[in-house]
């Protein structure tokens, strides 16, 4: 924990190190802005400190990700993939012909296929991930998802994500509301397909902030 | 120390007057002047260098080709390694060129003030200015006439196609005769051919000059025929006289009669003399009737008259077939079986059979482009089996931009039509005179502007990219073409006696019938600046299909002039007004250049700006971003 | 008010209403006048002008395509041409880059959300100070929107003065100082210019101060710190020049929104934030009073400009963004080639089924389109035609005696041109009067005997038939185009059974029209009943006009009419009438019928109906395709030869 603890000074040192340089370049810019004539000093300063800072956003990673569970512009995505056809029935769901015509292409519809077929095995919440649900009286029937992220699927049709930072964490507001699925398997890690209570293949996705070019983009404000 | 930029400035400013005073008082001025002036030569002389090894290359590169074409099965010259190497060089040669005009500055003056020269020299002979949009027409012409294609100019009215095709062929003719002659003299060459060349070349250039070359020519029309092309028959009255002058035939007459009375000799003796004379008398005159009855005809003989074309074929010289859209399908087909082969090959021609093309012949023809919105009367379109025949290129107006002015145009050399423009004001040295350069030059380049608006929406390019289908403004007849821009400048005449919206009137508007077109020009002038209400015009839009504005419509007062002073511009200005600053000097050789001091360095970089300063607001993102997730503190001090 | 003043009202109100429809009346005209300029300017023909009685804004709405002008700019200031045409050049101006980047514009306010929050901290520190926090005007997401806005509206005065920037650029004349001059008080006029007058509200002027400064000068500005900050070195000059230079190089260069955002971000921004920090060091808050927002000021400000409202601004700006998606979802479609024609009823099965038979009657389908280029280039014919009495050629002896005189004269004058004694032949090119229309029907038995093998053959049928005369209407529109011949092919589908139905229109277009063929095809299902074609036939004989009949019977129109029929026609006295009454009117009438041989009755039944008329094809229903083509070849072929024959004169 000490350990932790002392890194994370030494990252936040850094940071502070990080902001201060850039203040600095910032004012030194502006100084040239009036001639026009940036001199190299100037410019490999601007090169150093990209290179830091890219290599800082990538220590953190998870502690960004944290930060920003809730933010609202997380771009949750649901896509239909693949619908019965006329002459499925609910009971028998998608047929195999319509499977093959569909436009997917091989490691999609093998996904589907797994999940059409439940072969996907269920997957068991992690201790710690099942006492926050626990704690936030969610009860969660379906989680597909990975070591590092999960779609919390509840009997109220909501789906929530969780992420795991250093620590599981539960987005407050839901991804997701009103879907109710009866499979579903793993894409990555910031997709799954799930087959809905109409026995369509939807998409679910959201943006993960999982490259440091990602992470400055983000938005701090409003 | 001395400034560069003031010396510079003052530099240019001796230069302008008339004639050129060395500054004795200003001793650094004065070596400053002499040392440019000597960078200029040896700049104007690397040059020369270079052109004469490019000719030098381009000889050689003729000759592999010649011989190539002349091994070759189906008499098309082809690519072989001496051919090859010596295009390389060629194109080697020319970067040479651009980089040593980019680094330079004393080579790009150089260069650009020979340009002007020449241009002035080409207007002045009534030839075409080499703008860039020429030099790619020409090389285009060239390239098909080499490979023996005919050429099918179009553009349209004004574009100077007829000057290019005949100025084309002529030159055609002239690099054949230059090949030739070279050869013949480079055959004396010795061990150093290069030398050799470059002594003999200006010579042999010379003399082909002096040979006043000419195409072959015809004027295309409807009822041209045939036989107006190749071979004309016309019934000639004529005489037929045994040939001989007047002396020899009497004494045939005579020898004739002295073997009539020889042979008769016996008869003769046995008459008395009157007799005699009778018989004599009698048989002179049957003689001589007889004589005169043979060799006396009058009537008519049919005489072969050789036309163009066939001329053209059998001596192996360029013709040129102007407007020849206007001809009648009928009778251009017989040109295609000529159009079908080229040098060398036979070809079937009306009325004389088969007949060998001679070397050297070409055949280019003009006509003008009608689309949509111009038809020109009396001009079809040529039958497309016709014209797959003819390397077909297009020839139009000289390209300009047409937004900003003067002063914002990035890139002066591509605004060729003021080029051509200034150069009609320009003296015989190079030198410009203007009143109040300041506000006229920036009229002319608007004028300028003006002609190429109106040449876009005369060849149908009036509407933008947003427009789809729908109504386009057009104009009808006129347009402010080169031709038309020469005749309102020759009337401003430098503004002795007008200025320039006057002469633009005087010399272009009032002449234009179409009352739309007239109403459509004049808006636009006033757009571009022209005609201002201060100075006393008042011109306002006009519907289609309403009166033309007449002079009394748009002038309110009697126009008043005022004659301004002309200021003169040196030759290296009018060459940085054409063709840019160019490279700045960055050292000078020579003692000189301790006591001077180099203030012209480098230019605020906008670019390099703009992107920093995105950079660093990543930067400053990326931080704010960290802040906030690392340490826990949300607001960004920024 | 009594009734005196109540007329005068009323005759007040009249007058007033005349003189404004006298006034509208002048500004049309003068609109008339302009629009070739207008649209030199703007390169957009399809934009119209219409005059707004009631608003004051010049708005251009670019769904609509056009910039309504309003009738108070005409009569609330003295007309002059130039002065109009800058306010629409200036309402033009940016039109182009709305149109090609209108997300540029839409996301502005996330580009600079960094510089709103920064804007929003400095704010709320100040709130904190105050002891305000908990206000509820003063909460984080309200102050964001606020300053957010503020942002917008310093780049849209920004973009103001780009418009300006571009007229100058394209129409040099006002950069005339004299007309600048004219101008410069036309702004004033208007109230377009800054007030100064409140100095918590200086980062509000900012944007307006450049269009003072490039107007009235530096002189007329009364904010010193602002005049500094015009005169700072930016990139080696002054920065209103810096500013002005970079703006126009960028606008000449055509580059968008962004671009030029970017550049007043590094040059003018830094002055609008200082500006800003230092109102709001200057102002003073007090308890839950809502944040000025500006929004109101600003909206009068820009209705008396004569620009549209923030709020149709944004509406106008994501009509432009919708247009430009559903342009890219176009050419995608149009590359995959599928429509998306739900809308009209049509499944993708019924497009699939189409399909189908378009791939299958690819090749016949070829070959039909020689057949047509061919019989086109027929009647493009050129002649020789022999002439005579002309100046050259082969001699005539008639003419020359004709001419003897002129012979003698020749002699005399010893010109022998001009002798019109000679023969030739000149080649002479046909023209020749096409029919203006050639109007096609098509009526397919869809009864319920045509279920089995005889649905695919004519389905194919019709297929080829449609396919064919739609590459026969395209070339007929590209022969038009060259020889001012215009002739334009229609064709129309009826399905029948009980009842007659047309799926196809003449009047059909674009995607209704596609969509209206495939269903042609997928509703030939045999679904309609029993085989009355009489009553169909009775039913396109209606839809025939007195003015298509006057034009059938001059030769001007052209009208084949093509029946498929499968077996006894259920009312064949009808059918016969009906088929005689088409016929009158100058129709062609052609029928096949598909069905048993030994089916005497049906036979006979055809044989009444459609007489020679009619083309019994048997059981072999599998020949229907090859058949209906070949019918269409002929009769169209026929006509447009007795057409040719016609006007040559060679019959």
């Amino acid at each position: 924990m000490t350990a932790a603890r002392g890194e994370s000074r030494g990252l936040t040192e850094r940071i502070l190190a990080f902001q201060k340089d850039t203040a600095a370049l910032r004012a030194a810019y502006e100084k040239a802005l009036s001639t026009g004539i940036f001199p190299q000093a100037l410019l490999d300063e601007e090169a150093r400190l990209s290179r830091e800072g890219e290599a800082l956003l990538a220590r953190s990673l998870p502690a960004i990700r944290r930060h920003f569970l809730d933010r609202e512009d997380i771009g949750a995505k649901s896509e239909v993939l693949l619908t019965p056809g006329e002459d499925d029935s609910a009971a028998t769901g998608i047929s195999k012909e319509r499977l093959l015509e569909a436009d997917l292409s091989k490691d999609e519809r093998a996904l589907v296929q797994s999940l059409l077929d439940k072969t996907a095995p269920e997957d068991e919440l992690p201790e710690d991930l099942e006492a926050l649900c626990a704690d936030r009286e969610l009860t969660v029937f379906l989680a597909p998802g990975t070591d590092c992220v999960r779609f919390l699927f509840t009997e109220e049709g909501e789906v929530y994500l969780a992420e795991e930072d250093g620590g599981w964490e539960i987005r407050k507001k839901p991804l997701f509301t009103g879907l109710l699925a009866q499979a579903g398997v793993s894409e990555g890690d910031a997709r799954i397909l799930v087959l809905d209570g109409d026995g369509r293949v939807v998409r679910l996705s959201y943006d993960r902030i999982d490259t440091p070019q990602k992470a400055e983009r983000l938005n701090l404000y409003g | 120390m001395r400034r560069l930029s003031e010396l510079e400035a003052r530099r240019r400013a001796l230069l302008r007057e008339n004639p050129i005073q060395d500054p004795a008082e200003d001793p650094t001025l004065s070596r400053y002047l002499a040392y440019v002036g000597k960078k200029r030569k040896e700049a104007e002389k690397a040059l020369d260098d270079l052109a004469i090894e490019e000719a030098y290359e381009t000889y050689l590169l003729r000759k592999a080709r010649k011989k190539s074409r002349l091994l070759s099965a189906n008499g098309e010259a082809r690519s072989t390694r001496q051919s090859r190497a010596h295009q390389a060089a060629i194109f080697q040669i020319r970067k040479k060129r651009e980089e040593l005009i980019q680094k330079d500055p004393d080579a790009f003056a150089a260069l650009g003030e020979r340009t002007v020269l020449a241009d002035i020299e080409s207007q002045g002979a009534g030839r075409l200015v080499h703008v860039p949009y020429l030099e790619r027409a020409r090389e285009q012409i060239f390239a098909s006439l080499d490979a023996g294609i005919p050429v099918y100019l179009v553009g349209h009215l004004g574009s100077g196609k007829t000057q290019l095709a005949i100025e084309c062929a002529t030159e055609f003719m002239e690099q054949r005769l230059l090949q030739q002659r070279l050869e013949v003299r480079m055959e004396g060459a010795g061990d150093d051919p290069k030398g050799y060349f470059a002594k003999i070349y200006r010579e042999v250039h010379a003399s082909v000059q002096a040979e006043h070359l000419r195409p072959y020519f015809i004027a295309g029309s409807h009822d041209l025929t045939a036989q107006d092309m190749f071979f004309e028959k016309t019934l000639k009255l004529s005489q037929t006289q045994g040939r001989g002058s007047d002396e020899d035939q009497l004494s045939s007459l005579i020898d004739g009669f002295a073997a009539f009375v020889r042979g008769n000799a016996e008869i003769l003796q046995n008459m008395d003399k009157d007799q005699q004379l009778e018989f004599m008398l009698a048989g002179w005159k049957t003689f001589s009737n007889l004589y005169i009855a043979e060799h006396s005809g009058y009537g008519t003989t049919v005489e072969k008259i050789e036309k163009e074309v066939l001329l053209a074929l059998r001596e192996g010289k360029p013709i040129i077939i102007d407007e020849i859209n206007t001809i009648a399908m009928g009778n251009l087909i017989a040109l295609n079986d000529i159009l079908q082969h080229h040098a060398g090959q036979t070809a079937y021609v009306t009325g004389v059979w088969s007949l060998t093309i001679a070397e050297g012949f070409c055949l280019i023809g003009t006509g003008n482009l009608s689309t949509g919105t111009v038809s020109y009367e009396g001009t079809n379109a040529l039958n497309p089996a016709f014209q797959s025949r003819f390397t077909t290129i297009e020839y139009n107006y000289a390209p300009q931009e047409t937004t900003g002015d003067l002063n914002t145009c990035e890139h002066p050399e591509k605004n060729e039509l003021f080029r051509l423009l200034l150069l009609h004001l320009c003296d015989r040295e190079g030198r410009l005179c203007l009143p109040k350069p300041a506000e006229t030059l920036p009229a002319l380049y608007r004028l300028a502007q003006l002609s190429r608006i109106s040449q876009d929406i005369f060849s149908g390019r009036g509407a933008g990219d947003l427009a789809a289908g729908g109504e386009v403004p057009v104009l009808n007849e006129a347009v402010l073409s080169v031709r038309g821009l020469f005749h309102v400048l020759d009337h401003w005449n430098l503004g002795e006696a007008e200025d320039l919206s006057m002469a633009l009137w005087n010399g272009f508007l009032s002449s234009v019938t179409n009352a739309d077109d007239r109403n459509l020009l004049l808006a636009l002038s006033v757009r571009c600046g022209f005609f201002p209400e201060t100075e006393g015009w008042h011109v306002e839009a006009k519907k289609r299909g309403e009166a033309p504005l007449a002079f009394d419509d748009i002038r309110t007062d009697p126009a008043r002039h005022v004659v301004q002073p002309l200021e003169t511009l040196s030759r290296e200005d009018v060459a940085k007004l054409l063709f840019g600053k160019g490279p700045k000097r960055t050292k000078i050789e020579e003692d000189l250049g301790e006591e001077i001091l180099f203030d012209e360095g480098k230019q605020a970089d906008r670019d390099q700006g703009l992107a920093l300063d995105e950079k660093i607001r990543g930067l400053e993102q990326a931080g704010d971003v960290l802040t906030a997730a690392v340490t826990g503190d949300d607001s960004s001090k920024g | 008010m009594d009734e005196a003043d109540r007329k005068k009202l009323d005759a007040l109100n009249k007058a007033k209403e005349s003189e404004k429809a006298l006034q509208k009346k002048d500004l049309e005209e003068v609109l008339a006048r302009v629009s070739d300029l207008l649209l030199l300017f703007s390169g957009d023909s399809r934009l119209t002008y219409p005059v707004d009685e009631r608003g004051e804004q010049f708005v251009l709405d670019p769904e609509r395509k056009e910039v309504r002008v309003p009738l108070a700019f005409f009569t609330s200031y003295p007309y002059r041409e130039s002065r109009f045409l800058f306010h629409l050049y200036t309402a033009l101006a940016l039109y182009p880059d709305w149109v090609r980047c209108p997300e540029g514009y839409l996301h502005r306010g996330e580009a600079f959300a960094r510089e709103a929050g920064i804007l929003t901290n400095a704010f709320l520190e100040k709130v904190k100070e105050a002891g305000l926090s908990d206000d509820p005007a003063y909460q984080k997401d309200i102050v964001y929107r606020y300053m957010t806005s503020e942002l917008l509206s310093f780049f849209e005065g920004c973009d103001l003065y780009a418009s300006f920037l571009m007229v100058f650029l394209r129409a040099p004349m006002y950069e005339d100082p004299a007309q600048k001059k004219d101008l410069a008080k036309m702004l004033l006029l208007e109230d377009l210019l800054p007030h100064e007058d409140n100095p918590t509200e200086t980062h509000r002027d900012l944007a307006g101060l450049l269009l003072t400064r490039e107007f009235w000068g530096e002189d007329e500005m009364d904010n010193e710190d602002v005049k500094r900050m015009f005169r700072e070195p930016v990139l080696g000059r002054a920065r209103f020049l810096c500013l002005r230079e970079e703006l126009s190089a960028s606008l000449l260069r055509g580059e968008p929104v962004t671009k030029r955002d970017a550049i007043i971000r590094m040059v003018l921004l830094p002055c609008f934030l200082e500006l800003f920090r230092g109102d709001l060091q200057r102002t003073e808050l007090s308890a839950t009073v809502k944040l000025q927002d500006g929004e109101a000021k600003r909206e009068a400000a820009r209705k008396k400009r004569g620009a549209p409202s923030a709020k149709n601004m944004h509406e106008l700006l994501q009509k432009l963004d919708e247009a430009k998606r559903q342009r890219a979802v176009a050419a995608k479609e149009l590359l995959s080639g599928r429509r998306d024609l739900t809308s009209f009823g049509v499944t993708a099965e019924d497009q699939n089924l189409f399909a189908h038979y378009e791939r299958l009657v690819r090749p016949e389908r070829e070959k039909m389109k020689a057949f047509w280029k061919k019989l086109l280039g027929d009647t493009s014919r050129e002649v020789s035609v022999p002439v005579t009495g002309v100046p050259k050629g082969t001699l005539s002896v008639e003419a020359l005696i004709d001419r003897y005189p002129d012979l003698v004269e020749a002699e005399r004058q010893q010109n022998y041109k001009n002798l019109l004694i000679f023969d030739t032949t000149h080649l002479q090119k046909i023209s020749r009067v096409l029919p203006r229309f050639l109007d096609i029907s098509f009526v397919m038995d869809s009864s319920g005997s045509m279920r089995g093998e005889k649905l695919a053959p004519a389905r194919q049928a019709l297929a080829i038939c449609l396919l064919s005369l739609e590459d026969f209407a395209g070339y007929l529109s590209q022969n038009a185009a060259v020889t001012h011949e215009p002739c334009a092919v229609r064709t129309e589908v009826w399905l029948y059974g009980t009842a007659g139905t047309k799926i196809l229109s003449f009047s059909d277009q674009g995607d209704k029209r596609a969509a209206d063929r495939i269903l042609s095809l997928a509703r030939l299902d045999g679904s309609r009943g029993s085989t009355d074609d009489g009553g169909c036939l009775k039913q396109v004989m209606a839809e025939i006009t007195p003015e298509m009949i006057r034009e059938q019977k001059a030769g001007r129109r052209i009208r084949l009419v093509f029946v498929v029929t499968d077996g006894a026609s259920s009312f064949p006295g009808t059918a016969k009438k009906a088929v005689e009454a088409l016929e009158e009117t100058g129709a062609l009438v052609q029928g096949i019928g598909i069905g048993d041989p030994q089916d005497a009755a049906a036979l006979a039944a055809f044989r009444y109906v459609y007489g020679d008329r009619g083309l019994y094809l048997g059981k072999d229903a599998g020949r229907l395709p090859d058949a209906l083509l070949s019918a269409l070849r002929e009769n169209i072929g026929g006509v447009f030869r007795q057409y040719f024959r016609r006007s040559v004169g060679m019959e």
